[in-house]
């Protein structure tokens, strides 16, 4: 039953991360103006972030399904969540009426709490995910492939 | 050693995203493309030869106290609604001004959106809707 429930949460953070990729990179240019319209990064970093995280979800998300990196996957996933639920609520105080750039959805003024909710519910997955590869790994130390 | 393994698949996993991002970068270019801001003053708004499409990047509280004739409110809040309307006012060969208040930037961030669009005549107006209405205070 765990393992069912781990393999469904695993496969559908990954699906959304994998969507989330192509989605961005389909459209760079309007990805790189939602990284733009947070005021975080300069111009040209805001750029090169563009290029790269959309392949960093496709990759990272791919490895969520892939047994020996799940710990790494997981922990990268963790990392980017937490990343963006800062930039939100970065956004969100600085009285920024941004599009979130997360899943391809566009032209809606920003709605920080669906965000917001929507990432922390994620993020709870994620380090779920995180928690059960590195307790199975704490459980069974010599097995590499687990 | 199990550590160390996770550590070498975290490089792994970061490295392989970015050979394709570093393609891409290498095809797209490894700076962004400059965004001119194409500012344009009242007096030579008022001198331009091509049919202007005004573009009010304001919110539509303002906009409905007052706005320059015949201009379109499009902002970042009803940018889905309002965009098919420039459509149908645009037509080759005239110029896109947008305008907002004096200290906003949404007239920026909207130009450079409809630029995005493919049009190329996209400008902004300096000192926004009070610098028109100081202009043409019987408008």
């Amino acid at each position: 039953m765990k393992k069912r429930a781990h393999f469904i949460l695993s496969g559908c953070l990954a699906l959304v991360f994998i969507y989330a990729g192509f989605i961005k990179i389909m459209g760079t240019s309007s990805f790189y103006e939602d990284v733009r319209a947070y005021h975080l990064l300069p111009d040209e970093w805001a750029w090169i972030w563009a290029h790269f995280l959309p392949w960093l979800e496709i990759v990272t998300g791919s490895a969520l399904l892939a047994t020996p990196a799940r710990l790494a996957s997981s922990l990268i996933l963790s990392l980017l969540l937490l990343l963006f639920t800062s930039a939100l609520l970065s956004a969100w105080i600085r009285g920024f009426n941004i599009e979130c750039g997360c899943l391809g959805e566009g032209g809606s003024p920003s709605n920080y709490t669906w965000y917001l909710s929507r990432d922390a519910v994620m993020l709870l997955v994620s380090l779920y995910l995180f928690r059960s590869a590195f307790t199975q790994r704490a459980t069974a130390p010599s097995s590499p492939n687990l | 050693m199990v550590w160390q393994r996770q550590i070498k698949y975290t490089f792994i996993l970061v490295a392989i995203s970015a050979i394709p991002a570093l393609a891409q970068l290498f095809y797209c270019g490894f700076f962004p493309p400059v965004d001119i801001p194409f500012g344009i003053r009242v007096e030579e708004a008022q001198k331009l030869q091509t049919p202007i499409v005004w573009v009010d990047a304001r919110p539509e509280d303002a906009f409905q106290r007052a706005h320059i004739t015949g201009a379109l409110n499009l902002n970042q809040t009803n940018w889905d609604q309002a965009l098919p309307r420039l459509f149908e006012a645009y037509a080759p060969g005239r110029s896109i001004i947008v305008y907002c208040s004096p200290d906003c930037s949404e007239s920026e961030e909207i130009a450079s959106r409809i630029r995005n669009l493919g049009f190329d005549q996209v400008l902004v107006l300096e000192g926004g809707y009070d610098a028109w209405k100081e202009a043409n205070p019987n408008l």
